[in-house]
């Protein structure tokens, strides 16, 4: 979420204000928080789960863990920075306590090689992929390539190229090396590649 | 990665740190040597590249629409925060 709009001069302000009066425990003020950011918050937690009412769990529990910690929060972030770190966290943890569905081998779907360095294969590319991600059938397959991802591989997908967490930070919420964050992105992506290669190869 | 010259194994290990450019520039200049005359290679690097950008595209579909939330859950969280 690095992606913010362009921030008005009396935003830094604002947000004080805001924070000044959630650490007063003003109700409006809290309505505030909920409303200016549950979208956005709610849109990160279905890229974790795609259960709608799991989404809204996480959601609901995200807010409650943010509300109870406001009173510790400092202000060296914005709000919304450090309320997206609370949901991907909170969604996190519900994706430890479940049950995966079917995922593919991460290992399948690297390149192979010839003995003397050459890749094994060629790759096929995907020519026309601008005009078939018009199609909403397309960009669905594609959510559901992510999602056949192992675990460990799609979150590291999710926070590095889609939630757009720094490596460091990924390391620290995922509780695992910083080396460990790059190698798995790197797989993944691969793993990825080859999945939407396969998948735009069978609709041609 | 001080080699001048890279193998296909090679380039496609490190291919992270070239897409993310964070190599210095005598080894950028090695990863692109190597693109220009490997058409695989090249094919690879843009798939790549282009796998992170489908996934940025797909994941972000209606990101947070206004009026997505339904009322009913927004109720919901801010009662929780009165009962906390």
């Amino acid at each position: 979420m690095s992606s913010d709009a362009p921030v008005r001069s009396d935003a830094p302000n604002a947000e004080a204000a805001l924070l000044v009066r959630l650490q007063a425990g003003d109700d409006a003020a809290f309505e505030e928080l909920v409303r200016e950011n549950a979208p956005r918050m709610l849109a990160v937690a279905r890229r974790f789960v795609a259960d709608e009412n799991e989404a809204q769990d996480i959601l609901q529990e995200a807010f409650l863990s943010a509300f109870r910690g406001i009173q510790r929060f400092e202000g060296g972030s914005k709000i919304s920075t450090w309320l997206h770190r609370i949901v991907v966290n909170a969604a996190l943890m519900r994706l430890r306590k479940k049950k995966r569905r079917r995922e593919v081998q991460v290992d399948e779907l690297l390149p192979g090689f010839l003995e003397d360095g050459h890749l094994a294969s060629i790759p096929k590319g995907w020519p026309a992929a601008d005009q078939r991600l018009e199609q909403e059938d397309t960009r669905a397959k594609i959510r559901g390539l992510i999602d056949e991802l192992p675990e460990s591989y799609r979150s590291v997908l999710l926070l590095r190229d889609i939630e757009e967490f720094s490596t460091q930070d990924a390391a620290h919420i995922l509780e695992i090396t910083p080396g460990a964050v790059k190698t798995r992105l790197h797989r993944a992506r691969q793993a990825l590649r080859a999945l939407i290669e396969q998948e735009l190869a069978n609709e041609t | 990665m001080g080699k001048a010259k890279l193998t296909c194994r090679e380039f496609v290990e490190f291919l992270d740190d070239y897409v993310a450019d964070e190599q210095s520039g005598d080894v950028r200049a090695t990863f692109e040597k190597h693109i220009a005359k490997c058409p695989p290679c090249a094919d690879y690097v843009r798939t790549y590249q282009e796998t992170i950008e489908l996934g940025k595209c797909v994941c972000r579909d209606g990101e947070g629409a206004p009026g997505d939330v339904p009322e009913q859950l927004i109720d919901a969280i801010l009662q929780a925060r009165r009962s906390q």
